[in-house]
């Protein structure tokens, strides 16, 4: 009856609304169910080619009709980078830009004993190490290759695939003729990512797009634990048989930095959101979601029911609302032994001589300080560039031997208001966009 | 059971006997720390064969070459020829950014790390650039340490016109060494007292052969700076000057724990952090 898909669409729109922290950890649950309709039949051009020139674009049209589109390269100490990213719902007439550089910023290996610490990609490198990527590891893949300069060779570095995740959607409802009807899909990714080698441990670089707009960026780090680095009680845990050998615990504290570039512009504005406690309704507490616009650069730590979002100056839904891509942050420890590492996000005005989060080297940024707290100056933003800092506290355990299966740390961009209605959303389905409102 | 299988299964033994063999020496390393000896241990290194350099320009089809259960894999070769716009950065590109940086020559007091004049060679990287489009030439930025003066230079080159566009140059800062700087960090280790433990566990890893050269080990260099992280009052000169940890391991052998050492490439030191 369309009663209950009134009830239906109403309780989707006020979770929304209320609970944003729903999205944290969500692959393909951005059924946003509001929204006016989205044309029903847009014609969509060819694809325009990635502005990459002459080097070989990643682009893949997933099952359901999303394409994504991005340029890459390796650098010998960030790594994997992603540029030109573009995101194309099927029935987008054009790519949407999202970001003009994606690429990890630091990882910092610090030990609990006190011992030692790692600056992994300022002191090492991830393309300086990256490894040959075998066709087993990249199953119905694409595996590219690039010259490192460090190497002073190519290396078959990257890994494009696709990858299923699971629901998309499932819905039963009751169409107007009091019919049972069910809708459902399987959502599915493409995958992106480079394998580094640093000693005994192995990082994995990885980006996925989801086919519902969702880019999840993660780490994983896989290998050995360090062979060396035992230490005592309360900064180690026991390997093996016994109490003998306690393998030192410490940190992986991760940095992205993401250069924006919303629908062709990289004058994007930044807003934080906090929900707060409003007094108690007669039927549940009231919550009050504010907004507060990020116009200078800032220093920010993570908080209960608190994300940030970056909104396009350029381009608006068929909604009319505008663009934006939300920040959705997982469980993250931060290192609060170092300044930089104290905080879980930094928006910084974009500077080409600022891409390491700390051990920043490039000598055209000399005097300016070698880490990303330090560039928090108050200055306006008119280029804004997002650190995302995920810190993860490892404990060894007996399964972390060997070799160590992977742990992930890492977080997702989230799309807010891009497209009208969700880019899944079944053709029978697409001109309910804004019922129940 | 596809190649990796194997290797896998293969990795395990290794294990096995790695983690006998880590516990057997770490007690002797705990033993002898003072002395400064060197834990070398066993790890599992199945997939940790670099190989030789890969072919470039080979694109092939390798779907089904790595057993049953692998579906099609493609491979695309490293690009070759002109670049425009973004993407790697070519072989030929890398050479001539070196040579136009080269030929822009370097002041008369700059020094390599052996003391020869002119500067030390790290890396070269693409600009970054937001506005980039696809026919945007390639802006690349190559980097060199000069010893002379213990200063980091970053020269950007216009690939398309050959032109070194600016020189930027900084100290304190310490980008990851090159492979010929760590070579020369593992040769000072070797040679100096503070390389006994390295040297003993080398002869235990190989039957008693001697080591001699860096060619002998598996070598990944670290900077190391001061300014960035805790040091010990006797490396705190590190980050001023250039210094170079190891990750050293026996060409197919065991892993020998040198991650204490630091090497000073600017005054040819050795210190320990412990």
């Amino acid at each position: 009856m369309n009663i209950l898909d009134a009830r239906r669409a109403l309780g989707a729109t006020s979770a929304l609304l209320l609970l944003p922290a729903l999205f944290t950890g969500t692959l393909g649950g951005t059924a946003a169910a509001a929204a006016r309709t989205a044309p029903a039949a847009v014609r969509r051009t060819a694809p325009a080619p990635a502005p990459c020139g002459t080097a070989r674009p990643i682009t893949r049209t997933l099952p359901s009709g999303t394409r994504w589109t991005m340029c890459w390269r390796m650098s010998g100490t960030k790594g994997l980078v992603l540029e030109k990213i573009s995101y194309q719902p099927k029935k987008e007439p054009r790519p949407i830009t999202v970001l003009a550089s994606a690429a990890l910023a630091q990882v910092d290996v610090p030990y609990d004993s006190g011992s030692v610490e790692y600056n992994d990609l300022s002191d090492i490198g991830f393309g300086n190490t990256a490894v040959d990527i075998g066709p087993s590891e990249c199953p119905g893949g694409s595996i590219g290759s690039a010259y490192i300069p460090q190497q002073g060779q190519n290396v078959k570095a990257l890994c494009v695939t696709t990858a299923p995740h699971g629901y998309a959607y499932r819905s039963d409802v009751t169409d107007a003729h009091g019919n049972p009807k069910k809708y459902t899909a399987q959502g599915s990714d493409l995958v992106v990512f480079s394998v580094s080698q640093l000693g005994w441990y192995e990082y994995v670089t990885q980006w996925n797009f989801s086919d519902d707009g969702t880019i999840t960026a993660k780490v994983g780090a896989t290998g050995d634990l360090s062979p060396s680095d035992y230490s005592g009680q309360g900064t180690g845990w026991p390997i093996g048989r016994g109490d003998h050998d306690r393998a030192t615990s410490h940190y992986h504290s991760v940095f992205w930095r993401l250069d924006f570039d919303l629908d062709g512009s990289s004058r994007a504005k930044v807003e934080q959101y906090d929900t707060k406690r409003a007094g108690q309704g007669s039927g549940s507490a009231v919550l009050k979601t504010t907004a507060t616009p990020v116009t200078r650069e800032v220093a920010a730590t993570s908080a209960l029911r608190r994300w940030w979002r970056v909104v396009s100056t350029a381009g608006r839904n068929g909604d009319q609302h505008p663009r934006s891509w939300e920040l959705v942050q997982q469980h993250s420890d931060h290192y609060d032994a170092h300044a930089y590492t104290s905080k879980d996000l930094y928006v910084t005005q974009y500077r080409a001589c600022e891409q390491l989060a700390s051990g920043n080297s490039d000598p055209a940024c000399a005097g300016r300080g070698t880490s990303v707290d330090r560039w928090v100056d108050g200055e306006t933003l008119s280029h804004p560039v997002m650190w995302v800092n995920v810190g993860f506290h490892h404990i060894p355990r007996d399964e972390d031997q060997s070799p160590m299966p992977l742990h992930w740390q890492g977080f997702q961009l989230s799309p807010r208001d891009v497209t009208a209605m969700s880019p899944l959303t079944p053709d029978a389905l697409s001109g309910d966009d804004g019922q129940g409102h | 059971m596809t190649e990796q299988g194997e290797d896998q299964r293969s990795g395990a033994r290794d294990g096995a006997r790695a983690r006998t063999l880590r516990r057997a020496l770490w007690g002797a390393g705990a033993a002898v720390a003072a002395t400064a000896a060197m834990i070398a241990v066993t790890l599992p290194n199945g997939a940790s064969a670099h190989g030789g350099p890969t072919a470039a320009g080979a694109a092939a089809s390798t779907g089904g070459a790595d057993g049953a259960g692998a579906a099609a894999v493609t491979e695309n070769a490293a690009p070759q020829g002109p670049q425009t716009g973004i993407g790697p950065l070519t072989e030929a590109e890398v050479d001539r950014a070196k040579s136009l940086a080269a030929r822009h020559g370097t002041p008369p007091g700059y020094r390599t790390a052996e003391g020869t004049q002119g500067a030390e060679y790290l890396d070269t990287d693409l600009v970054d650039a937001p506005d980039a489009t696809s026919g945007t030439p390639r802006r690349v930025e190559v980097l060199f340490y000069d010893y002379g003066h213990d200063q980091l230079v970053k020269q950007t080159v216009d690939l398309t016109t050959g032109t070194v566009e600016r020189t930027d140059t900084a100290t304190g800062v310490q980008p990851p060494p090159s492979n010929d700087e760590t070579r020369q960090a593992a040769a000072l280790l070797i040679r100096d007292p503070l390389g006994q433990g390295l040297r003993a566990d080398f002869a235990a890893a190989t039957k008693g052969q001697t080591l001699t050269s860096p060619a002998q080990l598996r070598l990944r260099g670290m900077s190391f700076n001061a300014g960035e992280q805790s040091a010990p009052a006797g490396l705190d000169q590190c980050g001023t000057h250039r210094c170079v940890r190891l990750f050293t391991q026996v060409r197919g052998g065991p892993w020998i724990d040198t991650t204490d050492y630091v090497i000073d490439l600017s005054d040819h030191t050795v210190g320990r952090i412990h």
